[in-house]
């Protein structure tokens, strides 16, 4: 195919890319894929994922925040902790419920149709651990494509069953843990590979030999109260969260690396929506949440409006900020220049 | 203490240090580099010569027009030059770490002594 097809297409491709940088390298990025095409008739989906990617991560140097695509592997791992942490939990508290169950779905041993969104939670961990990258991305898309499938079905009756699924407040989150556990790397090392087994299986050995009172949940329907069982596991995750995104800020932010402190602000988005009960208490998210009339749902909006507020001030808060650290930093320890 | 360079970062300063490449030229060399494990696109690649390019690693060299279509070629700074030669010999010294461990571990297995 000749170039004056092909090349259209591609530049077409480019639209992801701030206008600027169209105008200096559209050129000769559509150049070398032209060069690489051989006799193909159009753009593969592989190429188009590569850049739109790539203009994405152009805008991202352009406003000075490149820090967020280093940190968000990181980010990633840690998120899948939490998720990890918080499937064992609800697999060995609520879901061997015992709670009557006449006309209402079992899912094998377990009391509802969450169970499948938290066994493919596990499953995806797994897979972070032995297959990283697109092996363990493809594992998470099919947890969260479970998760919306769960939603949709929640409270419906197929065939004259009723299926019992999860609530807003915890599907929130989970998707949001989800969302950036995708962003998992192929290079990641040992640590964070295992780090989603070693939550799941601290917070399974926790709950067997920890506090009885916690393992005697019956439903999901804990709502709307911060100091019940279920919205207490969903704050001790977000302070799992911050604790090890803060640990992961100090250990590399020791040696000059910013890629901890990137993670740590991509994460505050994901732990505001696991503090949805707790910020539903708390203006202005209290009055935003309370614009929809059911508990579950403005418990929800609460949390989402906290964690889209902080998913755009805080990288830009940083971004601003690290010029500044960084000049004083290096005034300090060359103070004759 | 210098981070270690990330494996397709490595492989385009290695690329470069046989010469000045364009986009293209740099791709298929990464791939011959990795015998076709690290197989870059353009998007990708040129993102991490912004950054090379930003971190003073890399730098533009020249350009010229081959069948109506723009290359430009890039080389290694100096600064690029030592950061390949940094990690070479950070890479070099693991290598030369395990392959004593391998070699004593063999001499283990042949002569059936426990090390000490």
């Amino acid at each position: 195919m000749s170039d004056e097809q092909l090349a259209p297409a591609y530049r077409k491709l480019l639209f992801a890319y701030p206008e600027r940088y169209r105008a200096e390298r559209g050129a000769e990025l559509v150049g070398a894929y032209l060069e690489m095409a051989g006799d193909r008739r159009r753009p593969r989906l592989a190429d188009a994922t590569d850049l739109i990617l790539g203009g994405l991560r152009q805008r991202l140097r352009s406003a000075g925040m490149m820090g967020l695509a280093d940190g968000l592997p990181i980010a990633a791992a840690l998120a899948m902790a939490a998720g990890s942490a918080l499937a064992v939990f609800f697999l060995l508290t609520v879901e061997p419920g015992t709670v009557s169950t006449v006309g209402w779905l079992r899912v094998g041993p377990f009391a509802t149709l969450g169970s499948v969104v938290f066994v493919a939670w596990l499953l995806a961990a797994i897979t972070a651990a032995v297959a990283p990258g697109a092996p363990t991305r493809f594992a998470v898309g099919g947890t969260i494509g479970t998760l919306l499938v769960v939603t949709v079905l929640s409270k419906k009756s197929l065939a004259m069953i009723q299926v019992d699924g999860l609530p807003a407040y915890i599907i929130v989150p989970l998707l949001g843990l989800a969302l950036i556990a995708l962003a998992q790397a192929r290079d990641n090392g040992w640590l964070l590979r295992l780090l989603p087994l070693v939550s799941a299986i601290t917070t399974a050995v926790w709950l067997k030999v920890g506090d009885a009172d916690i393992t005697r949940v019956a439903r999901y329907e804990s709502c709307c109260e911060p100091s019940e069982p279920l919205p207490m596991a969903l704050s001790t995750a977000a302070l799992g969260l911050l604790l090890a995104g803060a640990a992961a800020a100090v250990a590399l932010g020791r040696r000059g690396d910013q890629r901890g402190l990137w993670a740590l602000t991509i994460l505050i988005p994901p732990v505001m929506l696991l503090e949805s009960m707790w910020l539903d208490n708390l203006e202005p998210f209290r009055s935003l949440g309370s614009l929809v009339s059911s508990n579950d749902i403005n418990v929800a909006v609460a949390g989402m409006s906290a964690a889209a507020l902080t998913a755009v001030a805080l990288p830009l808060l940083l971004a601003r900020l690290l010029p500044l650290l960084n000049r004083r930093r290096d005034t300090f320890d060359d103070p004759v220049s | 203490m210098p981070q270690p360079l990330r494996e397709p970062t490595f492989l385009i300063l290695t690329a470069l240090a046989g010469g000045p490449l364009h986009g293209y030229g740099l791709i298929a060399e990464v791939d011959r580099l990795s015998d076709g494990r690290v197989s870059l696109r353009p998007g990708t690649l040129y993102g991490a010569l912004d950054r090379l390019t930003d971190d003073g690693h890399v730098t533009a060299d020249r350009e010229e027009i081959v069948d109506g279509r723009l290359r430009r070629y890039y080389r290694l700074t100096p600064d690029g030059e030592t950061a390949l030669r940094t990690e070479t010999e950070r890479m070099r010294r693991h290598v030369q770490a395990a392959s004593a461990r391998l070699h004593g571990l063999g001499t283990t297995a042949m002569t059936g002594a426990v090390p000490a």
